[in-house]
Protein backbone atom coordinates (compact mmCIF):
# COMPACT_ATOMS: atom_id res chain seq x y z
CA UNK A 1 0.00 0.00 0.00
CA UNK A 2 1.19 3.61 -0.63
CA UNK A 3 0.29 7.12 -1.00
CA UNK A 4 0.69 9.46 -4.16
CA UNK A 5 1.23 12.61 -4.31
CA UNK A 6 1.55 15.26 -6.94
CA UNK A 7 4.42 17.75 -6.14
CA UNK A 8 2.26 20.96 -5.85
CA UNK A 9 0.08 19.35 -3.39
CA UNK A 10 3.13 18.24 -1.23
CA UNK A 11 4.45 21.99 -1.35
CA UNK A 12 1.38 23.08 0.06
CA UNK A 13 1.44 20.37 2.76
CA UNK A 14 5.47 20.79 3.07
CA UNK A 15 5.15 25.01 3.69
CA UNK A 16 2.12 24.62 6.55
CA UNK A 17 4.30 21.29 7.90
CA UNK A 18 7.44 22.62 8.49
CA UNK A 19 6.63 25.44 10.66
CA UNK A 20 6.87 22.76 13.07
CA UNK A 21 10.61 22.65 12.06
CA UNK A 22 12.01 26.06 11.44
CA UNK A 23 14.23 27.96 13.70
CA UNK A 24 11.43 29.36 15.04
CA UNK A 25 11.22 29.15 19.08
CA UNK A 26 7.52 27.79 19.53
CA UNK A 27 7.81 23.83 18.18
CA UNK A 28 4.10 23.76 17.96
CA UNK A 29 2.56 21.00 16.35
CA UNK A 30 1.18 21.36 12.92
CA UNK A 31 -1.31 19.60 10.73
CA UNK A 32 -3.26 19.75 7.54
CA UNK A 33 -6.04 17.76 5.45
CA UNK A 34 -6.40 16.40 2.10
CA UNK A 35 -8.55 14.51 0.10
CA UNK A 36 -7.62 10.87 -1.18
CA UNK A 37 -8.80 8.42 -3.89
CA UNK A 38 -8.22 4.94 -3.47
CA UNK A 39 -6.99 3.43 -6.46
CA UNK A 40 -7.44 -0.92 -6.44
CA UNK A 41 -6.07 -1.97 -3.46
CA UNK A 42 -3.02 -0.54 -3.38
CA UNK A 43 -2.87 3.39 -4.17
CA UNK A 44 -4.55 6.40 -2.03
CA UNK A 45 -3.94 8.84 -4.86
CA UNK A 46 -4.06 12.56 -2.99
CA UNK A 47 -6.59 14.70 -5.37
CA UNK A 48 -6.92 17.83 -3.04
CA UNK A 49 -5.33 19.96 -0.23
CA UNK A 50 -7.55 21.54 2.13
CA UNK A 51 -5.96 24.43 3.77
CA UNK A 52 -7.18 25.34 6.92
CA UNK A 53 -8.50 29.45 6.39
CA UNK A 54 -9.15 29.74 10.40
CA UNK A 55 -6.81 30.02 13.31
CA UNK A 56 -9.08 27.96 14.69
CA UNK A 57 -8.84 25.02 12.06
CA UNK A 58 -6.07 23.59 13.59
CA UNK A 59 -4.97 24.11 17.25
CA UNK A 60 -1.45 22.01 18.09
CA UNK A 61 0.10 22.39 21.58
CA UNK A 62 3.01 19.36 22.67
CA UNK A 63 1.93 16.74 22.51
CA UNK A 64 -2.16 17.66 21.26
CA UNK A 65 -3.10 18.70 18.15
CA UNK A 66 -6.93 19.22 17.33
CA UNK A 67 -8.06 19.88 13.60
CA UNK A 68 -12.08 21.83 14.21
CA UNK A 69 -15.19 20.24 13.23
CA UNK A 70 -15.63 22.94 10.50
CA UNK A 71 -12.45 22.24 9.15
CA UNK A 72 -13.01 18.29 8.57
CA UNK A 73 -16.81 19.23 7.40
CA UNK A 74 -15.28 21.39 5.26
CA UNK A 75 -12.63 18.96 3.71
CA UNK A 76 -15.36 15.93 4.15
CA UNK A 77 -17.75 18.26 2.14
CA UNK A 78 -15.61 18.64 -0.59
CA UNK A 79 -14.19 15.23 -0.34
CA UNK A 80 -17.86 13.80 -0.74
CA UNK A 81 -18.39 16.23 -4.04
CA UNK A 82 -15.36 15.05 -5.69
CA UNK A 83 -16.20 11.26 -5.23
CA UNK A 84 -13.15 10.48 -3.32
CA UNK A 85 -12.56 7.68 -0.78
CA UNK A 86 -11.92 9.77 2.62
CA UNK A 87 -9.52 12.35 3.75
CA UNK A 88 -5.83 12.36 4.62
CA UNK A 89 -4.69 13.82 7.94
CA UNK A 90 -0.98 15.12 8.30
CA UNK A 91 -0.02 16.51 11.57
CA UNK A 92 4.03 16.44 13.46
CA UNK A 93 5.49 15.65 15.93
CA UNK A 94 7.71 19.15 16.49
CA UNK A 95 10.20 17.15 18.73
CA UNK A 96 10.90 13.73 16.37
CA UNK A 97 14.25 13.56 14.25
CA UNK A 98 15.35 10.63 12.92
CA UNK A 99 12.27 8.50 13.76
CA UNK A 100 8.31 8.78 14.42
CA UNK A 101 5.64 6.93 15.34
CA UNK A 102 2.01 7.48 16.11
CA UNK A 103 2.09 8.76 19.69
CA UNK A 104 -0.82 7.68 22.50
CA UNK A 105 -2.57 10.17 22.16
CA UNK A 106 -3.21 9.91 18.21
CA UNK A 107 -3.58 5.81 19.02
CA UNK A 108 -6.47 7.09 21.45
CA UNK A 109 -8.08 10.04 19.28
CA UNK A 110 -7.82 8.92 16.04
CA UNK A 111 -10.03 5.82 15.99
CA UNK A 112 -13.30 7.66 17.28
CA UNK A 113 -12.48 10.68 14.29
CA UNK A 114 -12.01 7.80 11.74
CA UNK A 115 -15.54 6.32 12.80
CA UNK A 116 -17.22 9.60 13.45
CA UNK A 117 -16.16 10.59 9.40
CA UNK A 118 -17.55 6.49 8.87
CA UNK A 119 -20.64 7.22 10.47
CA UNK A 120 -21.47 10.80 8.04
CA UNK A 121 -19.28 9.35 4.80
CA UNK A 122 -20.66 5.62 4.57
CA UNK A 123 -17.93 3.30 2.98
CA UNK A 124 -15.17 5.87 3.39
CA UNK A 125 -11.81 4.89 4.43
CA UNK A 126 -9.13 7.57 5.76
CA UNK A 127 -5.30 8.20 6.31
CA UNK A 128 -2.96 9.55 8.74
CA UNK A 129 0.19 11.06 8.40
CA UNK A 130 2.99 11.76 11.18
CA UNK A 131 6.09 13.77 10.13
CA UNK A 132 9.04 13.90 12.17
CA UNK A 133 11.56 16.12 11.06
CA UNK A 134 13.53 13.72 8.86
CA UNK A 135 10.89 10.45 9.76
CA UNK A 136 7.31 10.03 7.76
CA UNK A 137 4.95 7.37 9.35
CA UNK A 138 1.65 6.79 7.53
CA UNK A 139 -1.62 4.16 8.22
CA UNK A 140 -4.77 3.36 6.76
CA UNK A 141 -7.93 3.26 8.37
CA UNK A 142 -10.42 0.89 5.91
CA UNK A 143 -13.74 0.33 5.73
CA UNK A 144 -13.20 -3.11 7.19
CA UNK A 145 -12.55 -1.96 10.56
CA UNK A 146 -8.85 -3.03 9.42
CA UNK A 147 -5.94 -0.52 9.82
CA UNK A 148 -2.96 -1.00 7.75
CA UNK A 149 0.60 0.65 8.08
CA UNK A 150 1.35 2.38 4.46
CA UNK A 151 5.62 1.99 4.03
CA UNK A 152 6.00 4.47 1.08
CA UNK A 153 4.65 8.01 -0.72
CA UNK A 154 5.54 9.10 -3.82
CA UNK A 155 5.54 12.63 -4.92
CA UNK A 156 5.07 12.79 -8.76
CA UNK A 157 6.30 16.46 -10.34
CA UNK A 158 8.97 16.66 -12.61
CA UNK A 159 11.31 14.27 -11.07
CA UNK A 160 9.58 10.86 -8.78
CA UNK A 161 10.31 10.99 -5.09
CA UNK A 162 10.09 8.21 -2.86
CA UNK A 163 9.70 9.26 0.57
CA UNK A 164 9.74 5.87 3.47
CA UNK A 165 6.68 6.23 5.44
CA UNK A 166 7.82 3.82 8.03
CA UNK A 167 8.82 6.10 10.96
CA UNK A 168 12.43 5.71 10.35
CA UNK A 169 14.72 8.09 7.81
CA UNK A 170 16.12 5.35 5.95
CA UNK A 171 19.98 4.93 4.82
CA UNK A 172 19.58 3.64 2.02
CA UNK A 173 21.34 0.36 1.61
CA UNK A 174 24.50 -0.41 0.21
CA UNK A 175 23.72 -1.49 -3.87
CA UNK A 176 24.50 -4.83 -5.23
CA UNK A 177 27.99 -5.01 -7.00
CA UNK A 178 26.83 -5.55 -10.52
CA UNK A 179 25.65 -1.76 -10.34
CA UNK A 180 29.44 -0.48 -9.15
CA UNK A 181 30.19 1.13 -12.63
CA UNK A 182 26.51 2.81 -13.16
CA UNK A 183 26.34 5.03 -9.45
CA UNK A 184 27.58 7.71 -10.75
CA UNK A 185 24.18 7.98 -12.95
CA UNK A 186 21.68 5.87 -10.19
CA UNK A 187 23.85 6.11 -6.86
CA UNK A 188 22.39 3.95 -3.91
CA UNK A 189 19.24 6.42 -2.88
CA UNK A 190 18.14 6.03 -6.50
CA UNK A 191 18.99 2.53 -6.99
CA UNK A 192 16.87 2.14 -3.74
CA UNK A 193 14.01 3.83 -5.34
CA UNK A 194 14.31 2.33 -8.60
CA UNK A 195 14.06 -1.23 -7.29
CA UNK A 196 10.94 0.21 -5.32
CA UNK A 197 9.20 1.29 -8.02
CA UNK A 198 6.31 -0.90 -10.06
CA UNK A 199 6.48 0.17 -13.26
CA UNK A 200 4.21 -0.91 -16.46
CA UNK A 201 5.72 -1.19 -19.90
CA UNK A 202 2.87 -1.07 -22.31
CA UNK A 203 4.18 -2.68 -25.67
CA UNK A 204 6.82 -5.61 -25.78
CA UNK A 205 8.08 -4.69 -29.49
CA UNK A 206 10.94 -3.30 -30.73
CA UNK A 207 10.66 -0.61 -28.13
CA UNK A 208 9.36 -2.13 -25.20
CA UNK A 209 12.29 -5.38 -25.63
CA UNK A 210 14.64 -3.21 -25.24
CA UNK A 211 13.05 -0.62 -21.91
CA UNK A 212 12.94 -4.18 -19.87
CA UNK A 213 16.44 -4.58 -20.94
CA UNK A 214 17.54 -1.56 -20.05
CA UNK A 215 15.60 -1.22 -16.80
CA UNK A 216 16.30 -4.15 -15.37
CA UNK A 217 20.18 -3.43 -15.95
CA UNK A 218 19.63 0.20 -14.44
CA UNK A 219 18.15 -1.64 -11.22
CA UNK A 220 14.32 -2.19 -11.73
CA UNK A 221 13.12 -4.52 -9.80
CA UNK A 222 9.03 -5.01 -10.61
CA UNK A 223 8.10 -4.67 -14.14
CA UNK A 224 4.47 -5.46 -15.57
CA UNK A 225 5.10 -6.08 -19.44
CA UNK A 226 1.52 -5.72 -21.34
CA UNK A 227 0.81 -6.55 -24.77
CA UNK A 228 -1.55 -9.22 -26.69
CA UNK A 229 0.65 -9.59 -30.01
CA UNK A 230 2.90 -12.64 -31.29
CA UNK A 231 5.88 -13.02 -32.92
CA UNK A 232 6.22 -13.16 -36.54
CA UNK A 233 9.08 -13.34 -38.92
CA UNK A 234 9.05 -9.53 -39.64
CA UNK A 235 9.67 -8.89 -36.09
CA UNK A 236 13.06 -10.26 -35.88
CA UNK A 237 14.88 -7.28 -37.27
CA UNK A 238 14.25 -5.24 -34.21
CA UNK A 239 12.56 -7.49 -31.14
CA UNK A 240 15.33 -8.58 -28.76
CA UNK A 241 15.92 -12.10 -27.92
CA UNK A 242 12.99 -13.23 -30.26
CA UNK A 243 14.32 -16.39 -32.43
CA UNK A 244 12.95 -17.50 -35.56
CA UNK A 245 11.49 -20.88 -33.39
CA UNK A 246 9.87 -17.92 -31.45
CA UNK A 247 8.18 -16.30 -34.69
CA UNK A 248 7.40 -20.22 -35.83
CA UNK A 249 5.99 -20.92 -33.05
CA UNK A 250 4.01 -17.65 -32.86
CA UNK A 251 4.98 -17.24 -29.19
CA UNK A 252 3.26 -14.02 -27.26
CA UNK A 253 5.73 -11.28 -26.99
CA UNK A 254 5.10 -11.03 -23.30
CA UNK A 255 6.41 -14.26 -22.61
CA UNK A 256 9.70 -13.84 -25.00
CA UNK A 257 10.93 -11.10 -22.51
CA UNK A 258 9.64 -13.25 -19.51
CA UNK A 259 12.28 -15.89 -20.65
CA UNK A 260 15.14 -14.14 -21.62
CA UNK A 261 14.70 -11.79 -18.43
CA UNK A 262 14.76 -15.06 -16.20
CA UNK A 263 17.98 -16.29 -17.97
CA UNK A 264 19.75 -12.90 -16.90
CA UNK A 265 18.88 -13.63 -13.29
CA UNK A 266 19.45 -10.59 -11.99
CA UNK A 267 16.66 -10.55 -9.50
CA UNK A 268 14.03 -8.33 -11.62
CA UNK A 269 11.10 -9.94 -11.76
CA UNK A 270 8.92 -9.36 -15.13
CA UNK A 271 5.43 -9.78 -14.80
CA UNK A 272 3.71 -10.74 -17.99
CA UNK A 273 0.09 -9.40 -19.31
CA UNK A 274 -1.41 -10.95 -22.04
CA UNK A 275 -3.80 -9.19 -23.32
CA UNK A 276 -4.78 -5.39 -24.90
CA UNK A 277 -4.64 -1.65 -22.97
CA UNK A 278 -8.03 -1.62 -24.24
CA UNK A 279 -9.25 -3.83 -21.62
CA UNK A 280 -10.81 -1.67 -19.10
CA UNK A 281 -9.76 -4.57 -16.12
CA UNK A 282 -5.80 -4.01 -17.64
CA UNK A 283 -6.81 0.16 -17.33
CA UNK A 284 -7.75 -0.58 -13.59
CA UNK A 285 -4.00 -2.12 -13.00
CA UNK A 286 -2.55 0.56 -14.81
CA UNK A 287 -3.95 3.17 -11.76
CA UNK A 288 -1.76 1.39 -9.13
CA UNK A 289 1.64 1.21 -10.78
CA UNK A 290 4.44 3.97 -10.29
CA UNK A 291 5.43 4.76 -13.90
CA UNK A 292 3.96 4.08 -17.02
CA UNK A 293 6.27 3.31 -19.69
CA UNK A 294 4.72 3.79 -23.33
CA UNK A 295 6.33 1.75 -26.31
CA UNK A 296 3.21 1.50 -28.71
CA UNK A 297 2.77 2.34 -32.08
CA UNK A 298 -0.90 2.97 -32.55
CA UNK A 299 -3.15 6.24 -31.52
CA UNK A 300 -5.37 4.74 -29.37
CA UNK A 301 -2.99 2.82 -26.64
CA UNK A 302 -1.29 6.22 -26.92
CA UNK A 303 -4.58 8.26 -25.57
CA UNK A 304 -5.45 5.66 -23.39
CA UNK A 305 -1.51 6.15 -21.29
CA UNK A 306 -1.66 9.64 -21.67
CA UNK A 307 -4.98 10.02 -19.69
CA UNK A 308 -4.79 7.28 -16.91
CA UNK A 309 -1.38 9.78 -16.21
CA UNK A 310 -3.31 12.75 -16.16
CA UNK A 311 -6.33 11.47 -14.39
CA UNK A 312 -4.00 9.74 -11.29
CA UNK A 313 -1.27 11.85 -11.15
CA UNK A 314 1.38 9.16 -12.66
CA UNK A 315 4.22 9.72 -14.73
CA UNK A 316 4.31 8.64 -18.05
CA UNK A 317 7.20 8.36 -20.67
CA UNK A 318 6.14 7.96 -24.17
CA UNK A 319 8.37 6.30 -26.32
CA UNK A 320 7.89 6.92 -30.30
CA UNK A 321 10.16 6.85 -33.67
CA UNK A 322 9.73 7.38 -37.07
CA UNK A 323 11.08 6.46 -40.37
CA UNK A 324 9.49 9.19 -43.30
CA UNK A 325 10.42 8.90 -47.26
CA UNK A 326 10.39 6.11 -49.68
CA UNK A 327 12.63 3.03 -50.78
CA UNK A 328 14.09 5.66 -52.85
CA UNK A 329 14.74 8.83 -49.86
CA UNK A 330 14.86 9.05 -46.62
CA UNK A 331 13.43 12.14 -45.43
CA UNK A 332 12.93 11.59 -41.60
CA UNK A 333 14.70 9.49 -39.23
CA UNK A 334 13.20 10.24 -35.29
CA UNK A 335 13.36 9.22 -32.14
CA UNK A 336 10.97 11.10 -29.70
CA UNK A 337 10.68 10.37 -25.68
CA UNK A 338 7.76 12.34 -24.12
CA UNK A 339 7.50 12.87 -20.43
CA UNK A 340 4.67 13.63 -18.87
CA UNK A 341 4.03 14.29 -15.59
CA UNK A 342 1.68 16.61 -13.36
CA UNK A 343 2.14 19.83 -13.67
CA UNK A 344 3.52 19.64 -17.26
CA UNK A 345 1.89 19.78 -20.81
CA UNK A 346 0.38 16.50 -21.85
CA UNK A 347 0.08 14.13 -25.20
CA UNK A 348 -2.57 16.64 -26.30
CA UNK A 349 -1.19 19.92 -25.49
CA UNK A 350 1.94 18.76 -27.19
CA UNK A 351 0.55 18.15 -30.40
CA UNK A 352 0.90 13.99 -30.14
CA UNK A 353 -2.29 12.49 -30.47
CA UNK A 354 -3.32 12.32 -34.18
CA UNK A 355 -7.48 12.27 -33.99
CA UNK A 356 -7.71 10.88 -37.64
CA UNK A 357 -5.77 8.19 -36.67
CA UNK A 358 -7.84 7.50 -33.46
CA UNK A 359 -11.12 7.67 -35.15
CA UNK A 360 -9.84 5.05 -38.30
CA UNK A 361 -8.10 2.65 -34.95
CA UNK A 362 -11.88 2.95 -33.83
CA UNK A 363 -13.49 1.85 -37.30
CA UNK A 364 -13.96 -1.57 -38.06
CA UNK A 365 -11.56 -2.85 -40.92
CA UNK A 366 -14.70 -2.34 -43.85
CA UNK A 367 -15.34 0.64 -42.52
CA UNK A 368 -11.93 1.91 -41.60
CA UNK A 369 -11.12 0.77 -46.25
CA UNK A 370 -14.22 2.87 -47.21
CA UNK A 371 -13.11 6.05 -45.53
CA UNK A 372 -9.34 5.89 -46.40
CA UNK A 373 -11.09 5.63 -49.58
CA UNK A 374 -12.26 8.34 -49.43
CA UNK A 375 -8.96 10.50 -50.37
CA UNK A 376 -9.03 12.36 -46.37
CA UNK A 377 -7.29 9.90 -44.38
CA UNK A 378 -3.51 8.50 -44.54
CA UNK A 379 -3.83 4.91 -44.27
CA UNK A 380 -2.82 3.72 -41.20
CA UNK A 381 -3.03 -0.17 -42.27
CA UNK A 382 0.63 0.22 -43.80
CA UNK A 383 3.35 -1.07 -42.11
CA UNK A 384 5.48 1.82 -40.74
CA UNK A 385 9.19 1.29 -41.67
CA UNK A 386 11.25 0.32 -38.04
CA UNK A 387 14.94 -0.84 -37.04
CA UNK A 388 16.54 -1.50 -34.20
CA UNK A 389 19.34 1.13 -34.64
CA UNK A 390 16.21 3.72 -34.21
CA UNK A 391 14.24 1.68 -31.64
CA UNK A 392 17.74 1.77 -29.44
CA UNK A 393 17.78 5.35 -29.46
CA UNK A 394 14.67 6.57 -28.03
CA UNK A 395 15.04 3.47 -25.72
CA UNK A 396 18.31 4.90 -24.45
CA UNK A 397 17.24 8.17 -23.53
CA UNK A 398 13.99 7.05 -21.95
CA UNK A 399 15.77 4.62 -19.66
CA UNK A 400 18.18 7.44 -19.22
CA UNK A 401 15.11 10.13 -18.59
CA UNK A 402 13.86 7.66 -15.99
CA UNK A 403 17.28 7.93 -14.21
CA UNK A 404 17.62 11.37 -14.14
CA UNK A 405 13.80 11.72 -12.98
CA UNK A 406 15.06 9.91 -9.75
CA UNK A 407 18.17 11.04 -9.43
CA UNK A 408 19.02 14.22 -11.66
CA UNK A 409 22.42 14.14 -13.60
CA UNK A 410 21.68 16.53 -16.69
CA UNK A 411 23.38 19.71 -16.75
CA UNK A 412 20.06 21.70 -17.84
CA UNK A 413 16.74 20.73 -16.41
CA UNK A 414 14.61 17.71 -17.41
CA UNK A 415 13.23 18.45 -20.94
CA UNK A 416 9.44 17.89 -21.65
CA UNK A 417 9.86 16.44 -24.89
CA UNK A 418 12.93 15.34 -26.20
CA UNK A 419 13.49 14.35 -30.16
CA UNK A 420 16.84 13.59 -32.40
CA UNK A 421 16.99 13.38 -35.37
CA UNK A 422 19.38 11.07 -36.85
CA UNK A 423 19.45 12.90 -40.27
CA UNK A 424 20.88 15.69 -38.44
CA UNK A 425 21.83 14.51 -35.29
CA UNK A 426 20.29 17.09 -33.63
CA UNK A 427 18.14 17.32 -31.26
CA UNK A 428 14.78 19.59 -30.66
CA UNK A 429 11.66 19.93 -28.56
CA UNK A 430 8.21 20.05 -29.65
CA UNK A 431 6.06 23.65 -28.31
CA UNK A 432 3.18 23.45 -27.19
CA UNK A 433 0.24 23.71 -29.19
CA UNK A 434 -0.58 27.23 -30.05
CA UNK A 435 -4.32 26.76 -31.64
CA UNK A 436 -5.01 25.90 -28.17
CA UNK A 437 -7.93 28.45 -27.65
CA UNK A 438 -9.94 26.53 -24.89
CA UNK A 439 -8.63 24.32 -21.68
CA UNK A 440 -6.94 21.15 -23.30
CA UNK A 441 -9.69 18.33 -22.96
CA UNK A 442 -7.69 15.77 -21.15
CA UNK A 443 -5.39 17.68 -18.81
CA UNK A 444 -7.26 21.16 -19.07
CA UNK A 445 -4.36 22.92 -19.01
CA UNK A 446 -4.81 26.53 -21.53
CA UNK A 447 -1.95 26.45 -23.83
CA UNK B 1 -14.90 7.14 -24.69
CA UNK B 2 -17.45 3.96 -24.59
CA UNK B 3 -20.81 3.08 -24.61
CA UNK B 4 -22.47 5.35 -22.14
CA UNK B 5 -21.34 8.76 -24.16
CA UNK B 6 -22.83 7.36 -27.28
CA UNK B 7 -26.22 6.19 -25.19
CA UNK B 8 -26.03 10.00 -23.97
CA UNK B 9 -25.71 11.36 -27.23
CA UNK B 10 -28.03 9.33 -28.57
CA UNK B 11 -30.89 10.55 -26.26
CA UNK B 12 -29.71 13.96 -27.60
CA UNK B 13 -30.57 13.38 -30.69
CA UNK B 14 -34.39 12.06 -30.24
CA UNK B 15 -34.73 15.19 -28.20
CA UNK B 16 -33.41 16.86 -31.30
CA UNK B 17 -36.65 15.05 -32.56
CA UNK B 18 -34.99 13.13 -35.24
CA UNK B 19 -35.97 9.65 -35.78
CA UNK B 20 -32.66 7.99 -35.16
CA UNK B 21 -31.54 4.27 -33.26
CA UNK B 22 -28.09 3.26 -32.67
CA UNK B 23 -27.06 -0.24 -34.28
CA UNK B 24 -24.36 -2.57 -35.10
CA UNK B 25 -23.25 -4.21 -38.29
CA UNK B 26 -20.47 -6.71 -38.27
CA UNK B 27 -18.92 -5.18 -35.18
CA UNK B 28 -19.17 -1.54 -36.38
CA UNK B 29 -21.29 1.01 -34.85
CA UNK B 30 -24.10 3.32 -36.59
CA UNK B 31 -26.33 6.21 -35.85
CA UNK B 32 -29.04 5.39 -38.43
CA UNK B 33 -31.38 9.01 -38.86
CA UNK B 34 -34.69 8.17 -40.78
CA UNK B 35 -36.73 10.48 -42.77
CA UNK B 36 -34.48 13.22 -42.78
CA UNK B 37 -36.33 16.06 -44.74
CA UNK B 38 -34.59 17.77 -47.59
CA UNK B 39 -35.18 20.13 -50.68
CA UNK B 40 -36.82 18.58 -53.39
CA UNK B 41 -35.56 20.09 -55.90
CA UNK B 42 -32.43 19.67 -55.89
CA UNK B 43 -32.93 16.37 -54.47
CA UNK B 44 -35.10 13.53 -56.48
CA UNK B 45 -36.80 12.82 -52.84
CA UNK B 46 -38.09 14.85 -49.65
CA UNK B 47 -36.91 12.48 -47.48
CA UNK B 48 -33.59 10.28 -46.60
CA UNK B 49 -32.01 7.91 -44.41
CA UNK B 50 -28.51 8.27 -43.32
CA UNK B 51 -25.91 6.37 -41.48
CA UNK B 52 -22.95 7.60 -39.40
CA UNK B 53 -20.59 5.11 -38.25
CA UNK B 54 -19.55 5.80 -35.02
CA UNK B 55 -15.58 4.72 -33.67
CA UNK B 56 -15.27 2.49 -30.37
CA UNK B 57 -12.85 5.78 -29.49
CA UNK B 58 -15.88 7.98 -29.83
CA UNK B 59 -16.07 10.97 -28.62
CA UNK B 60 -12.88 11.93 -28.07
CA UNK B 61 -11.96 10.40 -31.87
CA UNK B 62 -14.61 12.65 -34.21
CA UNK B 63 -16.76 11.62 -36.51
CA UNK B 64 -16.45 11.98 -40.22
CA UNK B 65 -18.77 11.08 -43.54
CA UNK B 66 -21.79 9.59 -43.64
CA UNK B 67 -24.24 7.17 -45.64
CA UNK B 68 -27.55 7.67 -47.64
CA UNK B 69 -29.41 5.15 -48.24
CA UNK B 70 -29.20 4.12 -52.39
CA UNK B 71 -31.52 6.05 -54.70
CA UNK B 72 -30.59 9.68 -53.61
CA UNK B 73 -29.88 11.71 -56.93
CA UNK B 74 -29.90 15.52 -57.89
CA UNK B 75 -32.76 16.19 -59.82
CA UNK B 76 -32.94 14.57 -63.41
CA UNK B 77 -31.03 11.38 -62.08
CA UNK B 78 -28.22 13.25 -62.02
CA UNK B 79 -25.68 11.72 -59.57
CA UNK B 80 -23.62 13.48 -57.01
CA UNK B 81 -20.06 13.69 -57.34
CA UNK B 82 -19.78 13.07 -53.27
CA UNK B 83 -22.23 10.08 -53.20
CA UNK B 84 -19.89 7.16 -54.20
CA UNK B 85 -19.72 3.50 -53.97
CA UNK B 86 -22.42 0.81 -52.96
CA UNK B 87 -22.12 -0.74 -50.03
CA UNK B 88 -24.53 -3.42 -48.42
CA UNK B 89 -25.01 -2.55 -44.48
CA UNK B 90 -27.90 -4.12 -42.37
CA UNK B 91 -29.17 -5.55 -46.19
CA UNK B 92 -29.69 -2.51 -47.02
CA UNK B 93 -27.98 -0.63 -49.74
CA UNK B 94 -25.56 2.86 -49.09
CA UNK B 95 -23.57 5.24 -51.07
CA UNK B 96 -21.17 7.28 -48.89
CA UNK B 97 -21.00 11.11 -48.66
CA UNK B 98 -17.67 12.80 -48.94
CA UNK B 99 -18.24 15.41 -46.52
CA UNK B 100 -15.80 16.42 -43.80
CA UNK B 101 -14.67 18.89 -41.45
CA UNK B 102 -12.54 21.55 -42.60
CA UNK B 103 -9.55 23.12 -41.31
CA UNK B 104 -11.20 26.27 -39.55
CA UNK B 105 -13.81 24.19 -38.88
CA UNK B 106 -12.45 21.30 -37.43
CA UNK B 107 -14.27 19.05 -35.22
CA UNK B 108 -14.04 19.69 -31.44
CA UNK B 109 -14.46 18.47 -27.97
CA UNK B 110 -17.92 20.19 -27.84
CA UNK B 111 -19.16 18.24 -31.02
CA UNK B 112 -21.59 15.21 -30.82
CA UNK B 113 -23.71 13.29 -32.59
CA UNK B 114 -26.88 15.39 -32.76
CA UNK B 115 -24.30 18.47 -33.69
CA UNK B 116 -22.64 15.32 -36.65
CA UNK B 117 -26.23 15.12 -37.41
CA UNK B 118 -26.68 18.79 -38.14
CA UNK B 119 -23.23 18.93 -40.00
CA UNK B 120 -24.77 16.25 -42.34
CA UNK B 121 -28.09 18.30 -43.08
CA UNK B 122 -25.86 21.01 -43.83
CA UNK B 123 -24.49 19.03 -47.06
CA UNK B 124 -28.14 17.56 -48.16
CA UNK B 125 -29.44 21.27 -47.66
CA UNK B 126 -26.65 22.39 -50.37
CA UNK B 127 -27.65 20.22 -52.47
CA UNK B 128 -25.80 20.73 -56.40
CA UNK B 129 -23.30 22.92 -54.05
CA UNK B 130 -19.71 21.07 -53.59
CA UNK B 131 -17.45 21.48 -50.19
Amino acid sequence: MKIRVKEDHWNIILNVLNRSFGPATEHNEWGIIGIVRKLGDEVFLITDVIEANDPKDVQGSRGNLRFSPNYIRRAQLKGKKDGATGLIFFHTHPFSKNTVSFSPYDDAQEPELMKNLCDVWPGSEHVSVVLGERAFKARAYLNDGEVCQIPKLFVVGKHLKLIPTNGVAEKPAKAAGIFDRAKVLTGNGALAVLGQLRMAIIGAGGTGSLMVELLKRAGAKDIVLIDDDCVDDTNLNRLLHATALDAKEKRKKVYVAVYANHLTGIGCVVEPVDGSIINTSIQERLKQVDLLIGCVDKETPRYILNKIAVDFGIPYVDLGVEIGGDQDLVKSLDARVTHIYPGGPCLECLGLINHDKLRLEGLQPEERKRHIALGYSQDIDIKQPAVMELNMRAASLASLLIRHMIQPFLDESLKTDMRESLLTLKHRQLAIRSDQKSPCRICGAMS
Amino acid sequence: MGNDIIVKHLEEVLAGGYDACEAVYNDQRYLEVRKLPINNPPWNKTEVNILIAIPNTYNIAGLDGFYVENGLFLSGNQPHPRITGMHPIFNRQWQIVSWHYVDNKPWTASDTLLTHVLHCQQFLKQGARSN
